[in-house]
């Protein structure tokens, strides 16, 4: 009998199994959309039907359809000017997979939740919780549809950063809760670990400052940070803007690219800290492996964002995005496992 | 034979000022003043120009290198660089004394066996060679179109240097600590540690060539090199070994390269080493090398980048340093043991 109740640990793996499963989705996701913001192929949809939507344009009709609303749009007049059907093919199949992967996830989280439910291999108080999320994850498209709408406006080429920021946090959101839960049902009780409280406590500091370096990112990537690399101007030397902070936090290009770079510094040495702090005061062994992974990951990061930058390489720049996810994953991994850190 | 502080001390002073003077010495090629003093005294050579005569005479030399003559300068402009280039060399002759006085001191004492004073003689002749393979770069100058030391010089002088400075840093730990201290169950390491050794060592080699070959002066992207992983021109001349020398793009390609591999080799041996349950002083070792080598791959970035030669010089000098921590966990493993004594053993002996 005891295998058919939700807290046997078939039952359990099933679950923490299914969850790691859309976590690893929504990162996935991250990097869709990340390509689709970096390669401007946001605004190449201009409807949204959640439903229906899911079929691509089958006839050359139904492309040219497609095609002609494109092509009322400011971003077609300003930067696409006499752009032929390929060109538009290009921008619209990025666009088109994000939304799909999009309706992919809202499927895997609530077939398999159904169906959990009504055999009982779910706890109850979790399905509530599981629901909500999939009417956060609705909300979710309704915001990218929100943010996309914005770049629709007259002389616009491009949504609003802030807009963007928005619907890449309610992403890191749903990616946190959905990660939090999975780890809780593998390991539903605390373990104590004795004297590691400060380390819980860098670690929650070292969370806080990676955040705000990622909204400083989402902001570079929403003003096209990827092509801004001017030395010659001071944009991205790591040299703060005349004036600076006062000079634009949101509206100024060398003040956004400046901000995250300060922002990500002081990250990346909160993270560091942890990883120092757990293998000089001997963390238990699974502790210290993930703050040496975090560790790693944020120097990879780094790497990664002065590359990015650089290079002006568009595909670092979502390589550079998708880890700092997976360095934001690992971090909350490291935090629950610190649960039951005490003083 | 027994620890001892002071002996140890001694030779790792000697290490610290060869790094002093890769401190020097790297200054003196980021500001071109190679060639600036054409005699070599290497007794009476302390002693700087007092008059003008001395000044003119020093002077005249120099005006007869290429170097002054594709950029003449003023006497004020030659003694900015005569200072820097004069202090490098008067600090290979306070090395001399730094190792010539203990020397003699510690062999009045017995504290060196015969072995033992052998040994560091023969690390004393290999500086003096250092010096003299020094002056022979030096005089380079006087030949014609040659501006600044010739690749096939400058490079081999760090290059010799360096096994100078692993010498004395090795030899310093050994007679601070004869014994190998037991490390249980992390032989596997010691390869990893040997093999990353040889890897920094091999990049710092590239990397001196980098900085004789003028090779920051191109491609100053990352992660490729003007849109290229590989440059095309990798081995446009011929005889393909003349590359090496001469081909700004093998040169840089190769430092790249080498530097990715040893960079990812020393963080998996970090790694390997932070997992293994180390010592507290050999683990505070590993720790800094990660942090080193990350720190390093950073400056590389951005030396390239930037085209800075500034920046160039301080990656040289934590270079160094990345050596001499890799150098001293790969000292802290030499009484590694393979596996951990099993309890269960232990108790029935």
């Amino acid at each position: 009998m005891q295998n058919n109740t939700a807290a046997s640990p078939q039952n359990r793996k099933l679950v923490t199994t299914w969850l790691f499963s859309l976590a690893f989705m929504i990162w996935v996701m991250v990097g869709i959309g990340g390509y689709t913001r970096d390669t401007g192929s946001g605004l190449s949809i201009m409807n949204w039907d959640p439903i229906i939507g899911a079929l691509p344009p089958l006839t050359t009709a139904a492309w040219n359809k497609l095609f002609a609303l494109y092509q009322s749009i400011p971003q077609y007049q300003i930067l696409h000017q006499g752009m032929d059907l390929d060109g538009f093919k290009a921008l619209f199949w990025p666009e088109y997979i994000h939304r799909l992967w999009g309706r992919l996830m809202g499927l895997v989280l609530l077939l398999p939740l159904i169906g959990f439910a009504l055999t009982g291999r779910i706890e109850r108080r979790l399905i509530p919780w599981l629901a909500l999320l999939f009417a956060l994850g609705g909300l979710q498209g309704a915001i990218g549809w929100f943010m996309v709408s914005s770049g629709f406006f007259p002389n616009s080429t491009a949504v609003e950063p802030w807009r963007l920021s928005l619907h890449f946090f309610a992403a890191m959101f749903l990616l946190g809760a959905v990660l939090w839960t999975a780890l809780t049902v593998q390991s539903p009780a605390p373990v104590p670990y004795p004297g590691q409280r400060g380390l819980k406590r860098l670690a929650q500091l070292a969370f806080v400052l990676l955040l705000l370096a990622m909204f400083g990112g989402t902001f570079v990537s929403g003003i096209h940070g990827i092509t801004a690399f001017d030395p010659a101007n001071n944009i991205g030397t790591g040299q703060p803007p005349a004036g600076w902070p006062f000079s634009g936090i949101f509206s100024d290009t060398a003040t956004i690219i400046f901000d995250h770079q300060f922002l990500a510094v002081l990250a990346t040495l909160a993270v560091l800290a942890v990883s120092v702090q757990a293998l000089r005061n001997g963390a238990p062994d699974n502790v210290r492996d993930a703050a040496m992974l975090i560790g790693l990951l944020v120097l990879l990061q780094f790497a990664f964002g002065v590359s990015a930058l650089v290079s002006q390489m568009i595909d670092l720049g979502v390589v550079h995005q998708m880890n700092a996810v997976l360095l934001l994953a690992v971090l909350l991994r490291l935090l629950h496992t610190l649960r039951g850190a005490t003083a | 034979m027994k620890p001892d502080k002071a002996l140890g001390a001694w030779v790792l002073l000697l290490a610290a000022m060869v790094f002093g003077m890769t401190v020097g010495g790297g200054h003196a090629r980021t500001i071109g003043a190679g060639f600036t003093i054409q005699v070599w005294r290497p007794f009476t050579g302390f002693i700087p120009p007092m008059n003008a005569g001395d000044w003119g005479y020093l002077f005249g030399l120099y005006q007869k290198t290429a170097v002054y003559q594709a950029n003449p300068i003023d006497l004020a402009q030659y003694k900015a660089l005569f200072w820097p280039m004069f202090l490098d060399r008067c600090w290979g002759r306070l090395m001399a004394l730094v190792f010539l006085i203990p020397f003699a001191w510690f062999v009045a004492k017995r504290r060196l066996t015969k072995k033992h004073a052998a040994w560091m003689l023969a690390i004393f002749a290999a500086g003096a060679g250092q010096g003299a393979f020094g002056w022979y770069m030096v005089q380079t100058g006087m030949q014609p179109g040659v501006l600044s030391p010739p690749p096939l010089w400058a490079g081999p002088h760090f290059c010799t240097a360096m096994i100078i400075f692993a010498l004395l840093v090795w030899t310093g730990l050994t007679f601070r600590a004869p014994e190998p201290a037991r490390v249980e169950g992390v032989a596997f390491l010691r390869p990893w540690a040997s093999a990353s050794v040889v890897l920094v060592y091999c990049t710092m080699g590239f990397g001196a060539m980098v900085a004789t070959t003028n090779a920051i002066t191109v491609f100053n992207t990352f992660p490729t090199m003007d849109g290229h992983f590989v440059p095309p021109t990798l081995f446009e001349l011929h005889p393909w070994a003349q590359n090496f020398i001469a081909n700004k793009a093998t040169v840089q390609f190769f430092h790249r390269l080498l530097a990715t591999i040893t960079a990812l080799t020393v963080l998996t041996t970090a790694v390997l080493g932070l997992r293994a349950k180390l010592p507290p002083g050999l683990r505070d070792n590993f720790l800094l090398l990660a942090g080193l080598v990350a720190l390093q791959y950073l400056l590389g970035m951005t030396t390239i980048v930037l085209g800075a030669p500034e920046l160039g010089y301080v990656h040289e000098l934590n270079g160094v340093l990345l050596f001499a921590t890799m150098l001293a966990a790969r000292h802290g493993l030499r009484g590694a043991t393979a596996a951990r004594p099993q309890p269960a053993l232990a108790a029935a002996e």
